[in-house]
C-alpha cells in the first residue's frame, strides 16, 4: 500500500468512524448503503448503455460477474461512470448532512 | 632515620623491626637481641613507637566501620518491612489501619535517622582522624541519608494512592450508581464521614473533567485530521474540477461530447416515440435494472460475492471524498483510470477498512459515553454504521435531487460548493431520525423498484437521465420527481403519467408545493425519529398544492398532447406562468388565493439570519429555467400577493393581465432594487439558484421596497437588495451579470446607421420581458399569450428548453434564427414546430410573431447593409457565406461597424477575423503546400486521438471525414477551417509576443514537464486552459510521452475550439503570464527573461 492510500484510508477510517462500530455491523452496513448508491448509479447509468452494451451487460449478469467487472465495464463505457459515482455519493452526503442537521 | 641508626651501629633493618615488633608484642628477647636494644636502644625505640600508632589507628578505624555497617543494614532491613506492611495495607484500602501501620514504620524511620545521624556526627568529629584511614566512609554515609528520604517519600506516595485508589473506587461506584452516598462511600472505605463527603465531591468533579478531557481530546484529534481531510476534500475537489470539462465563469457551459453523441442518437429517433430506439431502450433499461439489482442481492449468498460486494459497495461510499485520481495515485484521464480505481482502490480502501482492528474498547467506550460523543463523531458514525437505513432514502433522493436540480453542471458546481463552503465538520445528524427511519425507507425502495418496471416510468427516469448527463434542462425530471413522490400508480393509469388530471388532484390534497419528495421525507423521518405520529400532510391546509398553484383549466389542450415530452413540458410550463383560460389569465384573485403559502412579511431581515423554511414562499423560487430574470419571481410574488402589489401602486388586475403594463412596472421595480439598470443590464439567476433561492419581494418597515434572497433549503437570508440599490456588482454565487445586448446594440446600430428603423420594434427602455425574450430567458407568458392571439401553433423554442431539448449550455447568447433554423439538434429535437416556423419564415414571416419576425429582419438587414458596406467585394461574399452559421445580430453588427469603419473589408479585417487563408480553402480542389500539409497532419492526427471528438466529426460531417489521404474532405469543413485557423493564430501570437530564446523554451518544452513546474509563462493560461478543458486539458503523458508544448497547444487549442469554448489568444499572454514577476514587462513588447 502507497502513502497515498495508507493516508486515504485513515482518512476514511476517521471520516466514516468506522472504528465506532462494531464489527459485526461494518460489513452489512456498508452493504446496505452501498447497495442503494449502487442501484442510483445503475438507475443512470443503464439508459446511457446502447443495446449492444445493454445486452453486453446483461451478459455479465448470467454470467455471475464480480461487482469489480461490473463496475469495470461500466467505466469502459460510460467515460463519466466516476462522476456519476461521485456525485451519487457526494449527494448521499450532503443530503444526510442537511436531513440530520438539527 | 633507623636506617642511618642500623648504618651507624651495624645493626640491620631486619633486626630492628623483629626486635621492635618483640618489644610491642611484649615478648622476651634474646640475649643477642637485649645487647643489640642497648647499642641501638634510640633507634628501635622509635619504630616501636611507629608500629604502636599504626596499630592503634588501625584498630579506631574497624570500630567506625563496623558501626556504619550496623546502621546500614537496620535502615535497610526496617525501613523495607515497613514499606512493605503499608503497601499491604493500601492495597486493602483500610485508611485506618494504614496510618495505624504507618505510624510505627514513621517512628522506626525517625528512630533510626536519628542514630543514622547520631552516628554520622561521631564519625564526623573523628573526621580528621578517621579520614585518611577510610575515605569512602562520608560517602556511604550521604547515601544512606538519601536513601532514607527515599523511602520516606515512598511512604508518602503509598498514602497518596490509597487516597486515588479510593476516589478510583468512588468514580467507579459513581458510574454504577450516581445517586451513591456519602454514607455508603465512609462504610466501605471505613473513613469518616467528611473524608467521604470530600472524596465524593472530589471523584464527581474528577468524572466531569476525565470525561471533558476525553471528549476534548477526541474532538481535536477529529478536528485536526478532518482539518487535513478537508484540505484534501478541497484539493482534490479543485484537481476534479480541474478535470471536468466545465467553465464556471463560462455562462456556455460545454457538455462532454460523448453526451452530444448520444443526444444526438436519442433526439434522432425521438418523433418515433415507442416504437423507435428510445421505446425500446426504456424497456430494456426497465428489465436490465430489474436483473442489475436481482444480481447484486444474489452476490449475498456467495462468499466470495457478498465480500466483493462489501469492496464495491464501500467504494460507492468513499467516492464521494476522494478525487478520482487519489486511491491509485494517477492523474490521467478519467477513462484510463476507471478500472484502477474501481479495482485497487475499492480493495485497498475495504481491506483497509475491515481489518481495521481497534474496536472493542472503543466500541464500548462510544456506547457508553454516546451522550458526551461530539457532533462529528456521532454523525459518521452514523453514515456508515446505524444510518445505513437513512443511507437508502439519501442516496435515492440524491439521484432524484439531481434530476430536479436542473443539470449535471449544476449538480456538480453545487457539490464542489458544499464540499467547500459546509465541510465535514458541519456535519450534524439526528441520531434517532436516522435509526428509527431504517426499515421504512428500505420498504419506500422496494416500492420504487418495482414501479421502476414499468415501462413509462422507466421512460421519464431515462430522459431524465439522458438530460442530466447532457446538461439539459430537465423540467420533465421535475415531473418524475413528483409522480414517485405522490406514488401515482403507473400501471393503472389509462393516460401518461404526465397527463394525469387525477393525479395531479390526488397530489393537490396530499401534498405541500414547497416540498418535494425529499422535503417530505425529513418531516416524516424526524417524526418517526421523534417518536411522534407522522404528519407529511402538515401544513397542507396552509400551503398550496401543484395543481393549486398552476391551475390551468385549459387542460384539454394538455391531454391531447402527441408526445410525452410536449405534453410535460407544457404541464411543467404551467408551474411557472400566470394560470391561463383558454389563453387569458384566470383571474388574480384566484391564483393569489390559491397560491400563497405564506405571506406573512419579513420586514427589515439582514444577511445572515435564519428564517424557518416554512415561510419561503414556493412561487419565489424558479425552478428548472435557466438565466431567467429575477423579475420573474419578483412577478409571481406580486401575483400571489395583491395586497403587496397594491401597496406598491400598482394596478392588480392590470398587472396580472397586460404583460406589458407588467413589464414596465417589474423593470422600475428591479432597477429601484439593483437587480438591473436602465441600460439594461441586469442581473440573472445562475443554475446555481434554481430550486434553491428564494427571490422574496417584499416592502420594508418604512414601506420601501426589499427583495430577501433566502436559501431554500436552509432559510438563510443570503442577500437583500433594498430601494435605492444600484446595479450589483458584488454577485452571490448564484448570480450572475447579463450586460445589455440584443435590444440595445440593435437599436445603437440602427442609431448610428442609416438602416431604417424597422416599424414597430419596441425600445428595450420599454419592454423588460420582450428585452429577456431576445436574450433567451423569454417571458413565457408574454410569448404565450402572444402565440394564441396569432392563433397559430409555432413551437417556440422557450418551449423547446422547457422540454429538456435543447442544452441550456447551448442556449446561443443572443436570440438567433439562423442558428435555431439551421440547428440540427434543433430541427430533429421539434421537427414539427422548426419546420412550421421555418416555413413560415420563407413565406415572409406571414404568422410568425411579429417580434420573431422583426428580428430576423433586422439581421436580413445588417447582413446585406454589411455587404453594401465592403463594396460588394468577392472577398468579403465569401467570408459572409463562411460565417452564415454564426452571424447573429451581434456579430452582424460587429462586421458591419468594422466594414464601415475601415471603409471595406480590409487586409486587416480580413485577419482579424481569420479570413487571411480561408479563401483559398474554400476552391474546390485546395494545394496545399509542404509545410500546411505536415501541420494539417499533425493536426488530423491530434483530432483522430480524441475518440470523442473523432465520432463527433463523423457524425456530424461523415464517416469518411477521417480517411486516410483524403486531406481536402478533412479539410473542406468550416470547422476544420476554422479549428485550423484558430490554432494557428495562437501560434502566431505566440510568436510574435515570445522572443526567439524563450519562444523555443516554451515550444520544445514537455507539455507535462512544463506543467509540473509551474513556470512563468503561460502558467495561467495552461490552468485556464486545464480548467475549461478538464480532462482534455492534461498533457497527454501516458500516450504521448513526448508530448511538446506546441502540439500539446495545437491539441488543446483544437479541442476547445470544437467544444465551443472560446480560447482568446490575447489571454494566452498578459502580462501577469508572461512573467509576473516583471514589472516593467509591457504586454505590447516581447517577453524578455533577462530584462528585470
Amino acid at each position: 500500500m502507497n502513502t497515498t492510500q495508507k493516508e486515504v484510508r485513515e482518512d476514511i477510517i476517521t471520516l466514516f468512524n468506522i472504528k465506532h462500530l462494531p464489527e459485526d455491523k461494518q460489513e452489512e452496513t456498508i452493504n446496505r448503503i452501498g447497495t442503494i448508491i449502487f442501484q442510483n448509479v445503475l438507475m443512470r447509468t443503464l439508459p446511457m448503455l446502447s443495446e449492444e452494451d445493454l445486452a453486453k451487460y446483461e451478459e455479465l449478469l448470467e454470467k455471475n460477474s464480480s461487482p469489480e467487472d461490473l463496475m469495470d465495464f461500466f467505466g469502459e463505457k460510460i467515460p463519466t461512470f466516476l462522476e456519476i459515482v461521485k456525485e451519487e455519493s457526494i449527494s448521499f452526503r450532503k443530503q444526510a448532512a442537511e436531513l440530520f442537521k438539527k | 632515620m633507623v636506617k642511618e641508626k642500623q648504618q651507624d651501629k651495624g645493626i640491620t633493618e631486619k633486626d630492628i623491626n623483629e626486635i621492635a615488633n618483640l618489644i610491642v608484642g611484649e615478648k622476651r628477647l634474646t640475649l643477642k637481641q637485649k645487647k643489640l636494644l642497648e647499642v641501638n636502644s634510640e633507634v628501635i625505640n622509635l619504630k616501636v613507637a611507629e608500629i604502636k600508632a599504626e596499630r592503634e589507628k588501625k584498630e579506631k578505624s574497624n570500630t567506625k566501620e563496623t558501626e556504619i555497617d550496623v546502621v546500614e543494614n537496620r535502615i535497610e532491613e526496617n525501613t523495607k518491612n515497613a514499606i512493605a506492611k503499608a503497601e499491604s495495607i493500601a492495597e486493602e484500602d483500610g485508611k485506618e489501619e494504614m496510618e495505624n501501620a504507618l505510624e510505627p514504620i514513621e517512628q522506626k524511620v525517625e528512630e533510626i535517622k536519628d542514630y543514622t545521624e547520631k552516628k554520622i556526627a561521631e564519625v564526623g568529629n573523628n573526621e580528621e582522624e578517621i579520614a585518611p584511614t577510610n575515605p569512602d566512609a562520608q560517602e556511604k554515609y550521604d547515601a544512606i541519608e538519601k536513601e532514607l528520604e527515599g523511602r520516606k517519600e515512598v511512604v508518602a506516595n503509598l498514602e497518596k494512592d490509597l487516597k486515588n485508589k479510593s476516589l478510583e473506587k468512588i468514580q467507579k461506584w459513581l458510574a454504577e450508581n450516581p445517586e451513591i452516598t456519602t454514607n455508603t462511600i465512609q462504610r466501605k472505605l471505613n473513613i469518616s464521614n467528611e473524608e467521604a463527603e470530600k472524596l465524593l465531591t472530589e471523584a464527581k468533579e474528577l468524572t466531569n473533567l476525565y470525561s471533558e478531557l476525553e471528549e476534548l481530546g477526541d474532538a481535536e484529534e477529529d478536528k485536526i485530521r478532518l482539518k487535513e481531510i478537508n484540505k484534501k476534500l478541497k484539493e482534490s475537489s479543485e484537481e476534479d474540477y480541474l478535470a471536468k470539462p466545465f467553465n464556471l465563469n463560462d455562462n456556455h457551459e460545454p457538455v462532454p461530447l460523448n453526451f452530444e453523441i448520444q443526444n444526438e442518437e436519442v433526439l434522432r429517433t425521438f418523433e418515433t416515440e415507442e416504437k423507435g430506439w428510445f421505446g425500446r431502450q426504456t424497456e430494456r433499461v426497465g428489465n436490465a435494472f430489474s436483473k442489475g439489482v436481482e444480481w447484486w442481492n444474489n452476490l449475498d449468498n456467495d462468499k466470495n460475492g457478498k465480500l466483493a460486494k462489501t469492496i464495491v459497495g464501500a467504494g460507492l461510499i468513499g467516492a464521494s471524498i476522494f478525487g478520482i485520481g487519489e486511491f491509485s495515485g494517477l492523474n490521467e484521464k478519467v477513462n484510463s483510470v476507471n478500472k484502477i480505481w474501481i479495482r485497487s482502490a475499492m480493495a485497498g480502501l475495504m481491506s483497509s477498512i475491515m481489518t481495521h482492528k481497534t474496536t472493542g474498547k472503543v466500541i464500548n467506550n462510544l456506547k457508553e459515553n454516546w451522550g458526551n460523543a461530539n457532533n462529528t463523531t456521532k454523525a459518521l458514525a452514523v453514515l456508515v454504521g446505524l444510518g445505513a437505513g437513512a443511507g437508502i432514502a439519501i442516496s435515492f433522493v440524491g439521484t432524484s435531487t439531481l434530476i430536479v436540480t436542473g443539470t449535471a453542471i449544476a449538480t456538480k458546481l453545487g457539490l464542489n460548493k458544499y464540499v467547500f463552503d459546509k465541510k465535514i465538520e458541519e456535519i450534524n445528524f439526528d441520531i434517532n431520525a436516522l435509526v428509527g427511519s431504517l426499515d421504512e425507507i428500505e420498504k419506500q425502495r422496494e416500492e420504487l423498484n418495482k414501479k421502476l418496471n414499468n415501462t413509462k416510468m422507466w421512460k421519464s427516469v431515462t430522459n431524465g437521465a439522458i438530460s442530466i448527463a447532457s446538461g439539459f434542462g430537465s423540467m420533465i425530471a421535475n415531473q418524475i420527481e413528483f409522480k414517485i413522490d405522490n406514488n401515482v400508480d403507473v400501471k393503472n393509469s389509462s393516460t401518461p403519467i404526465e397527463q394525469t388530471p387525477e393525479a395531479d388532484t390526488t397530489v393537490a390534497e396530499n401534498k405541500p408545493i414547497e416540498k418535494g419528495w425529499w422535503g417530505r421525507q425529513i418531516d416524516k423521518i424526524k417524526s418517526i425519529g421523534n417518536s411522534k405520529e407522522g404528519n407529511e400532510s402538515t401544513g397542507s391546509s396552509e400551503t398550496a398544492t401543484n395543481s393549486d398553484n398552476n391551475p390551468t383549466e385549459g387542460s384539454n389542450d394538455v391531454e391531447n398532447s402527441s408526445t410525452d415530452t410536449t405534453t410535460v413540458a407544457e404541464n411543467t410550463k404551467t408551474n411557472q406562468i400566470p394560470a391561463t383560460e383558454g389563453g387569458k389569465p384566470v383571474a388574480p384573485q384566484e391564483v393569489a388565493e390559491q397560491k400563497v403559502v405564506n405571506t406573512e412579511n419579513m420586514p427589515d431581515r439582514v444577511v445572515g439570519e435564519k428564517i424557518d423554511i416554512k415561510e419561503i414562499k414556493a412561487e419565489t423560487i424558479i425552478d428548472g429555467e435557466k438565466n431567467v430574470g429575477i423579475s420573474y419571481a419578483h412577478k409571481a410574488s406580486l401575483l400571489a400577493n395583491k395586497d403587496l402589489t397594491t401597496k406598491l401602486g400598482i394596478d392588480y388586475d392590470k398587472f396580472a393581465t397586460d404583460e406589458k403594463y407588467a413589464a414596465l412596472e417589474m423593470k422600475k421595480i428591479e432597477i429601484k432594487l439593483g437587480y438591473m439598470d436602465k441600460a439594461g443590464n441586469q442581473i440573472l439567476m445562475k443554475e446555481d439558484a434554481i430550486g434553491k433561492i428564494s427571490y422574496d419581494l417584499d416592502v420594508d418597515k418604512d414601506g420601501k421596497l426589499i427583495s430577501y434572497e433566502i436559501d431554500k433549503d436552509t432559510g438563510v437570508i443570503r442577500d437583500v437588495h433594498h430601494e435605492g440599490d444600484t446595479l450589483e456588482k458584488d454577485l452571490e454565487n448564484y448570480e450572475e451579470t447579463k450586460l445589455n445586448k440584443t435590444y440595445a446594440n440593435i437599436e445603437k446600430a440602427f442609431n448610428k446607421s442609416d438602416i431604417e428603423k424597422p416599424e414597430g420594434v419596441i425600445s428595450s427602455k420599454e419592454v423588460v420581458f420582450s428585452n429577456s425574450y431576445l436574450m433567451g430567458d423569454d417571458d413565457s407568458s408574454y410569448l404565450e399569450n402572444n402565440l394564441k392571439n396569432t392563433g397559430n401553433t409555432i413551437t417556440k423554442p422557450d418551449e423547446v428548453v422547457s422540454t429538456n431539448i435543447m442544452n441550456p449550455g447551448k442556449i446561443p447568447e443572443v436570440y438567433n434564427f439562423e442558428n435555431i433554423i439551421k440547428s440540427p439538434e434543433w430541427r430533429k429535437l421539434n421537427e414539427k414546430g422548426l419546420k412550421d416556423l421555418l416555413e413560415l419564415f420563407n413565406k415572409g414571416g406571414k404568422g410568425m410573431n411579429p417580434e420573431e419576425l422583426r428580428f430576423v429582419t433586422s439581421v436580413d438587414e445588417l447582413y446585406k447593409k454589411a455587404i453594401e458596406s465592403s463594396g460588394n467585394s468577392e472577398d468579403f461574399q465569401d467570408f459572409m457565406k463562411y460565417r452564415e452559421g454564426d452571424l447573429n445580430v451581434i456579430n452582424a453588427l460587429k462586421i458591419y461597424k468594422d466594414v464601415i469603419d475601415q471603409e471595406g473589408f480590409t487586409e486587416q479585417l480580413k485577419t482579424k477575423y481569420g479570413f487571411y487563408d480561408w479563401k483559398d480553402s474554400l476552391a474546390p480542389n485546395i494545394e496545399f503546400t509542404e509545410k500546411e500539409i505536415k501541420e494539417l497532419n499533425i493536426f488530423k492526427s491530434n483530432i483522430e486521438d480524441d475518440k470523442e471528438l473523432k465520432n463527433l466529426f463523423k457524425t456530424k460531417y461523415g464517416k469518411d471525414i477521417f480517411d486516410k489521404n483524403n486531406l481536402q474532405k478533412f479539410m473542406n469543413t468550416k470547422e476544420m477551417r476554422n479549428i485550423y485557423a484558430e490554432y494557428n493564430k495562437n501560434l502566431n501570437y505566440l510568436d510574435e509576443k515570445l522572443s526567439e530564446n524563450v519562444k523555443q523554451i516554451v515550444k520544445n518544452s514537455k507539455a507535462t514537464n512544463y506543467i509540473d513546474e509551474n513556470k512563468n509563462i503561460l502558467t495561467d493560461y495552461l490552468k485556464a486552459l486545464r480548467i475549461k478543458l478538464g480532462a482534455d486539458g492534461i498533457p497527454r503523458n501516458e500516450r504521448f510521452r513526448n508530448e511538446k508544448m506546441e502540439e500539446y497547444l495545437q491539441r488543446v487549442t483544437a479541442v476547445a475550439k470544437i467544444k465551443r469554448i472560446n480560447i482568446d489568444p490575447k489571454f494566452l499572454l498578459t502580462q501577469e503570464n508572461l512573467n509576473p514577476n516583471t514589472t516593467n514587462h509591457t504586454d505590447d513588447e516581447p517577453y524578455n527573461p533577462n530584462k528585470k
